[in-house]
């Protein structure tokens, strides 16, 4: 398999502009990590790691110091304007908790076309139909289209979010943490949702999670961050059989089962 | 053991002006001295309204009924329980107040400025070098230290038993095995009763001996921890368990739960988790089942429930 982005020497800071601070503050250092076309990667590790930065490296939203991101081929380190928008298209991000991502006084069927509307040059018809088979493929009901986010249940709500993420038809979705905010019982429902989307798609997920039976559950390979660095990556069911990295084995140790 | 809580009978309902909403359906509840107790559901279960009640923290517009008794002792649902339990919630950066340094609010708390007593609360619970955490703001301690922070806020009232409401949900795997060691620590060592309420069964798993499981209001399935984790008898446990991801669900797929948890704006006949079970028959849609024994300690409230044998479907027990 060839990757379809591939990171080199990425080094992301941020620097604070509060008083007393003077000193940029590296929250990713000299990464690289390639991930895999049509294949599903989860980065573990702790909250302060650097696995949001990294997303959001991806996805264009916090600026790299240095270092290289090429995905399917363009460099997308420096990429702006349509050039940037064309390529950036091809990734989605899906977040955390589904009613910070969605706007609370827009329905959610306008929500799910709005992607279709700023990035293609569909009819206002044709996003219609598009928006309402993304609608059905996520196993939303057609109500649901004129509802506000807060009269979702929280799966619901998720699922509107992955039919906003999907329109554009993207080969890479980003998942921070995308099913922490949910119970157990939906988060199984959109879990089987996230392999299917997959297999019908042929789409490559990068998947950002703290649990790792998710990561388990659904990943190819795992790579385990700390402290801004991939300390070790590993096929799924190798890293669990021989975690090679200390960290990975405390990770390990302090999990807990059922 | 003796009986530190006894609560019966009790009933929670709203009412907001598009009409009552019942959270607690009667739940009957015993904690002894110094147990553990895990409750379990899904949000919306009303896991935190039954123990706001409890505690009388709940809004003058809700309607609470039932009866409460401390060591045997009748006593109110109007906060008569604070004096014996202290209550610490999910995010403990919003329990602290962000203005004060720890040993201020500590200080309230515990009715004392004495550094030194102050000092010996944060030790209880872990917190390395006293006397710069007690001089330090919550924002500059982590997540795992603040809710150590919150929990000996809890202990300054020297209180019976600890009501944690998701304690660690907010945390890093391994802070969170460090706060669910101190509880058990604590609970070895100046005897406090706990009740931990979490989403979370492998968290309940770690430390209760105990688990109720809640549904609408209701208790769902009651018993030692190893009875309910691994002979689920009420097939809303057994749902619960096959949704987690385990080692062996690699490549399949997961066994949700279709539909919703009753909102209790619509009344309920019957079992309230019929329309979700796969198991429910006529019965289940016409009666309200009460609670059936399965093992001496652990029950289920269940029509197909027979005692001996644990699991529902299980091809030695009732016919399906």
């Amino acid at each position: 398999m060839t990757a379809l982005l591939s990171i080199r020497d990425l080094r992301v800071e941020y620097s604070p502009r509060g008083a007393g601070r003077r000193h940029p503050i590296t929250v990713i250092e000299s990464l690289d990590l390639d991930v895999l076309r049509g294949e599903t990667l989860a980065v573990v590790g702790e909250s302060g790691a650097g696995k949001s930065t990294l997303a959001e490296a991806v996805v264009g939203l916090v600026r790299p110091t240095v270092g290289s991101m090429t995905y399917d081929g363009t460099e997308l380190v420096g990429l702006r304007g349509r050039a940037g928008r064309r390529v950036r298209v091809r990734i989605q991000m899906v977040a955390q908790n589904p009613l910070l991502a969605l706007s609370p006084r827009l329905p959610v069927g306008a929500q799910i076309e709005e992607p279709l509307r700023i990035h293609t040059a569909l009819s206002r018809v044709q996003c219609r139909q598009r928006s309402d088979e993304m609608i059905a493929a996520l196993d939303l009901s057609p109500a649901m289209r004129d509802r506000l986010p807060h009269e979702l249940s929280g799966g619901q709500a998720q699922r509107a979010v992955l039919a906003r993420a999907l329109v554009l038809e993207p080969s890479m979705v980003i998942f921070d943490e995308p099913t922490s905010a949910l119970d157990v019982s939906v988060q199984a429902g959109v879990l089987n949702l996230l392999q299917q989307l997959k297999a019908d798609h042929g789409l490559t997920y990068l998947f950002i999670t703290h649990d790792l039976g998710v990561a388990r559950h659904l990943a190819d390979r795992i790579a385990v961050m700390r402290n801004g660095e991939i300390v070790e990556q590993q096929p799924a069911e190798a890293l669990f059989a021989g975690p090679e990295h200390p960290y990975t084995r405390s990770l390990l140790a302090s999990s807990l089962t059922v | 053991m003796s009986s530190l809580l006894e609560a019966e009978g009790l009933h929670v309902t709203f009412n907001p002006p598009t009409g009552p909403v019942q959270a607690v359906r009667g739940v009957s509840l015993r904690l002894g001295d110094g147990e553990i107790i895990g409750v379990a559901g899904e949000s919306g279960c009303g896991k935190t309204v039954l123990f706001r009640a409890l505690l009388g923290l709940l809004p003058d517009t809700a309607r609470v009924e039932g009866s409460l008794r401390l060591d045997g002792e009748p006593i109110g649902m109007d906060g008569s329980l604070r004096t014996a339990a202290s209550l610490i919630y999910q995010n403990p950066g919003a329990s602290l107040n962000p203005v004060y340094t720890i040993g201020q609010q500590l200080g309230l708390v515990a009715g004392t400025d004495e550094a030194t007593v102050l000092g010996e609360l944060l030790e209880q619970v872990g917190l390395p070098d006293p006397v710069r955490t007690l001089e330090s703001y919550p924002h500059e301690l982590s997540g795992g230290m603040s809710q150590r922070a919150v929990i000996a806020l809890a202990l300054a009232q020297s209180p019976r038993l600890l009501i944690a409401d998701e304690p660690t949900t907010a945390l890093d795997v391994t802070t969170q095995a460090q706060v669910l060691d101190l509880i058990e620590e604590l609970r070895d060592r100046i005897g406090l009763a706990v009740v931990l309420i979490s989403h979370d069964l492998a968290v309940l798993r770690r430390v209760c001996e105990r688990i109720v499981v809640v549904y609408a209001g209701q208790i769902a399935e009651d018993g030692r921890a190893a009875q309910v984790l691994e002979t689920p008898s009420h097939p809303y446990t057994q749902a619960l368990l096959q949704s987690i991801p385990r080692p062996e669900t690699v490549g399949q797929d997961l066994a949700s739960i279709g539909g919703l948890v009753p909102d209790g704006r619509t009344p309920i006949t019957g079992c309230a988790y019929a329309p979700r079970c796969p198991h429910a028959r006529d019965a289940c849609r016409s009666d309200q089942p009460a609670p059936r024994p399965v093992q001496p300690g652990h029950s289920a409230a269940c029509i197909l429930v027979e005692p001996g044998h644990a699991m529902v479907g299980d091809p030695s027990g009732p016919a399906e």
